[in-house]
């Protein structure tokens, strides 16, 4: 239950203020648990955000409303994405934050529920860095943030 | 009647969660918070004959049960929601009140949980 409350509260238990911090954009509960629960199996430490759909997401990216404070809602340096959300769906942001100046090197990871080749090609050919489809097990979802996790805080290099 | 109309087992979800039991329980406590306000919703949107609103929440129910496997209440849901989606109004109270029974069935099986 500590999972939950602290699912619920936006955030997760180990918050470091160095790491990157990761958010994710995703409007199912389940899933949201499930990723808060694979972080913690991999003992991935970076602070993993929450927002339920497309609008929030651009209100916290662009900290308009609820999210207009930096130290509450600091910049993410990842952004996991579900390709299906609604009021804005994937699609719609991630256009709206690759055309953004202040925004566009913020890597996005489309996660999705489909694996068509026409949604594959349409995240890339807006911008997406990467695209997963979302597993069919929880042993996949800790699998794939693994390799998230080495891949972009232990490889790769992000802008500041 | 359909295929999946048969007693729910915890199968396809300890199989989901690899035989972790207090994580199919973290679904269950989170479907239990979110099932029942849907339901009502749902209710609500019929009777101010609002099949957008039908749809949308029934989809959400769907969501909130899939890592549940298959079950009636899961396919009564999808139903729903096809039938918000096609605005079939009439047919809206007899598919609710098959998903309402479907969910009274499943509820104990889930407060239970998957066996020890």
């Amino acid at each position: 239950m500590i999972l939950m409350d602290a699912m619920r509260e936006g955030t997760t238990m180990v918050a470091t203020e160095q790491l990157t911090t990761i958010l994710m954009a995703d409007d199912d509960p389940d899933d949201r648990l499930l990723t808060q629960q694979a972080f913690r199996e991999q003992r991935l430490a970076n602070e993993l955000r929450f927002v339920e759909d497309g609008e929030q997401l651009i209100d916290y990216l662009k900290q308009q409303g609820q999210y207009a404070d930096p130290s509450i809602s600091p910049r993410p340096g990842l952004i996991l994405l579900d390709w299906n959300m609604p009021k804005k769906n994937g699609r719609e942001v991630l256009a709206e934050i690759k055309v953004d100046p202040q925004l566009k090197r913020i890597p996005v990871v489309v996660l999705s529920t489909s694996n068509a080749e026409m949604d594959i090609r349409h995240a890339y050919d807006l911008g997406a860095n990467a695209f997963i489809s979302k597993p069919v097990t929880f042993e996949g979802l800790a699998a794939i943030v693994k390799t998230l996790g080495e891949h972009w805080f232990g490889i790769v290099e992000l802008p500041s | 009647m359909t295929s999946h109309d048969q007693p729910f087992d915890w199968k396809e979800a300890l199989e989901f969660a690899s035989g972790r039991r207090e994580l199919v329980m973290e679904l269950v406590d989170l479907f239990m918070e979110e099932g029942p306000g849907l339901i009502a919703e749902i209710g609500k949107a019929i009777e101010a004959q609002d099949a957008k609103v039908v749809q949308e929440r029934a989809h959400r129910l769907k969501g909130s049960l899939k890592y549940f496997g298959t079950s009636a209440a899961a396919d009564r849901a999808a139903e729903l929601e096809a039938i918000g989606s096609e605005q079939q109004l009439a047919d809206m109270p007899s598919k609710f009140a098959e998903l309402k029974t479907a969910m009274d069935d499943l509820i104990p099986h889930l407060r239970k949980g998957p066996p020890e």
